[in-house]
């Protein structure tokens, strides 16, 4: 039998405090794998062996922004285990003047990580120099503006009246040299004079006007400041809290889905720069976008890739559910709990139709202010787009005697406050035309200029030197396409390094991250189809049967193995995981809740779109 | 108009001004060419005299032009080709 051998108060041993005899451990899984074992409510009181009340007001009042230690020791036989809170001053009550109460927080523990995570900001960590201009992401984007057909169609017409105008200013000189004769030398000199001033100012208005169409047509890439979640959450948890390391596991493309994703912040008055490479605004997102705190960002990426998470020594874990670091590290092998037993009274189990769903629907936001994040939805006739911005997927009955009769009837959604970013794919032979046109270009001013040296006696000292023909376009393949540059809804998207070093989305993006995507590689964890869950086990699928309020034999060894990981198999070889557990120190049993799979959901097929 | 129109429309426009650009870059190069000829024929009419007061007058309507006084330097280039 276990027993309490040890209380210490700020790391000084005491007293026992009130109700410390039969102290009851609950822990909580939930859907988590690493138990909450905070504990409501404990009270201390003064009395004639210590004066614990006393101290522990002693202790707010000197720090109240920050809980002070309390533990206790438990031994059972040649097992020993120390469990260590800290006071949760938030929940403190002055009772009386020789008693308090107040909430406990396990120390090193997910609920602590929780608690502090929610203070946790972007903001908070660029004041602490923590995230720096380092830390941020360079995220292309090139303005595509549809409502300017017209526009471009207007400056092509302005440059074929310039183009004849020089033909027509051309054909002077000819003249000129027709009529010389007639009008005499001076006239004649002067009037060529003329003719070869306007040549070159024409040739301006002309590079001018190409500027302008280069910038209608082909609009230059520029780069907004983003961010990384894995940078934000590596900052955090290591640099701010103190944690040793964080831990992202291994399943499917989730390794690569966190090294590539970023989020651009919603923009309301950056315009991008053209340097990739100097990153110098804040890449932070706005604090109205969701993830802008450490817990929101975590639990965002824990929705949309089905991710759990856990503090074990020192390091934090957020691994895809699916990552065997879990199952392979439960080691604890449940009683034979029969169900007669169930039968005399030792809990019940039940079928978890509260898993079941009808429909399930993952959905990006799309922006009113960017019309390129609806284009999945309108192009019909786009069959690789299908699926990209919103995925539905339904499940049925296969056979039905009466519709009104079927019992699936919840839908599950998850909304991603994010717009999926557009990636401008084309590449076409009108670039091409443009960037030759931009050569020519710069090759006939070349020779003109050198030409019109050759008057400088005539032309003076007016020589007109005329602009460089912007072509420096940059790589647009890969940029984000946006209506303009600000837009109301962040934006997510995967990037690489291309071959010159500058970020572009990675081609496939929309087939890894898109809602399609997300509900095929990780959301069908909760499809009871078998096969989706886990493909190398059909049995596996979200078919449980739980069990609840079963009475097992239980001990302080036992706590220990489950504490970190929920997970446990059966004696048949079952793999099941605790919901929770209550244990009652000085009792060599518990009272728990688990599931074990079990795939009762038959005669059904799911269907996607 | 719809929008595959006016983007088929502006890119045979742009198409077009291609042509016309590598078009033009030989037909100006070979016009410069040619009025360095026509100027030495007519500066060979000329005395002295009159090509110094050429390049006098076309300082002069530059400078005008340069401040801004494009009425004046008209009158002065009608003035100047009328003499």
């Amino acid at each position: 039998m276990a027993t309490i051998v040890k209380y210490k108060i700020d790391g000084q041993e005491t007293t026992p405090f009130r109700e410390a005899i039969n102290v009851a451990i609950n822990a909580v899984f939930g859907e988590e794998v690493q138990a909450d074992l905070s504990i409501s409510e404990v009270n201390f009181v003064d009395s004639a062996e210590g004066l614990n009340a006393k101290k522990v007001k002693e202790l707010f009042l000197e720090r109240p922004t920050e809980g002070h230690d309390f533990s206790y020791s438990v031994l059972d036989g040649s097992v020993y285990k120390d469990f260590n809170f800290f006071m949760n001053y938030r929940t403190i009550k002055f009772l009386a003047d020789n008693e308090l109460s107040v909430g406990m927080i396990k120390d090193s523990s997910l609920n602590q990580f929780n608690d502090r995570a929610q203070g946790i900001t972007m903001r908070l960590l660029e004041y602490n120099n923590i995230l720096t201009n380092a830390d941020y992401q360079p995220f292309p984007y090139v303005v595509e503006n549809r409502k300017t057909e017209l526009e471009k169609i207007q400056l092509l017409a302005q440059a074929f009246q310039i183009l004849r105008t020089i033909v027509i200013e051309v054909r002077n000189i000819i003249n000129i040299a027709s009529d010389f004769p007639t009008i005499g030398s001076v006239a004649a000199a002067a009037n060529l004079a003329f003719t070869l001033l306007s040549i070159p100012l024409l040739f301006q208005q002309l590079i001018d006007l190409l500027q302008q169409i280069q910038e209608a047509f082909f609009p230059i890439p520029l780069y907004h400041a983003a961010i990384k979640p894995k940078t934000f959450i590596e900052k955090s948890v290591i640099n701010k809290m103190g944690y040793s390391g964080v831990e992202f596991g291994n399943y499917g493309n989730w390794p690569q889905i966190i090294e590539q994703e970023t989020w651009c912040g919603s923009k309301n008055q950056e315009i991008g720069r053209v340097d990739s490479f100097a990153v110098v605004n804040s890449g932070i997102l706005n604090p109205a976008n969701e993830g802008y705190n450490l817990f929101d960002c975590k639990e965002l990426l824990k929705r949309k890739y089905r991710l759990r998470e856990a503090v074990i020594d020192d390091v934090y874990h957020l691994r895809p559910e699916q990552d065997t670091f879990w199952i392979s590290n439960g080691g604890y092998v449940m009683p034979n709990v029969l169900i007669e037993q169930t039968l005399a009274g030792n809990g019940t189990f039940r079928p978890n139709y509260e898993d079941a769903w009808s429909n399930y629907i993952v959905q990006y936001q799309t922006d009113d202010s960017d019309l390129h994040t609806l284009d999945d939805l309108i192009d019909s006739e786009d069959d690789t787009s299908t699926g990209k911005i919103i995925s539905v997927t339904t499940v049925e009955p296969i056979n039905v005697n009466s519709q009104r009769k079927v019992l699936l009837n919840q839908g599950k959604i998850l909304d991603i406050p994010y717009a999926l970013a557009v990636r401008k794919d084309e590449f076409d032979d009108l670039f091409d035309l443009f960037n030759l046109t931009g050569d020519i270009m710069n090759d006939l001013k070349a020779d003109i200029e050198q030409q019109l040296l050759a008057y400088s006696s005539i032309l003076g000292a007016s020589n007109p030197v005329m602009e460089e023909f912007v072509s420096n376009l940059g790589s647009r393949t890969g940029t984000c396409k946006v209506e303009n540059h600000f837009f109301s809804v962040p934006k997510v998207a995967l990037l690489e390094d291309n071959l010159s070093g500058n970020p572009v989305i990675v081609e496939n993006f929309a087939d890894i991250i898109g809602a399609k995507a997300l509900y095929e590689n990780h959301l069908s964890y909760d499809s009871f189809i078998p096969g989706k869950r886990n493909p190398n086990n059909l049995n596996e699928t979200a078919g449980k049967y739980v069990y609840e309020d079963v009475r097992i034999p239980f001990g302080l060894q036992d706590f220990v193995t489950v504490l970190n990981n929920a997970y446990f198999t059966t004696e048949n070889g079952q793999i099941g995981k605790f919901i929770s557990l209550d244990w009652t120190i000085d009792k060599d049993e518990a009272i728990v809740s688990y599931w074990v799979y079990n795939s009762w959901l038959t005669n059904i097929e799911e269907n996607i779109a | 108009m719809k929008k595959n129109d006016l983007n088929n429309k502006s890119r045979k426009l742009y198409e077009d001004l291609h042509k016309g650009v590598s078009d033009l870059g030989d037909y100006v190069n070979a016009a410069l060419k040619s009025a360095k000829k026509l100027e030495d024929d007519i500066f060979a009419k000329m005395s002295e005299k009159e090509i110094e007061n050429h390049h006098a007058f076309m300082r002069k309507h530059q400078d005008l032009i340069k401040t801004g006084k494009t009425k004046e330097a008209k009158e002065l280039k009608e003035k100047y080709i009328n003499e």
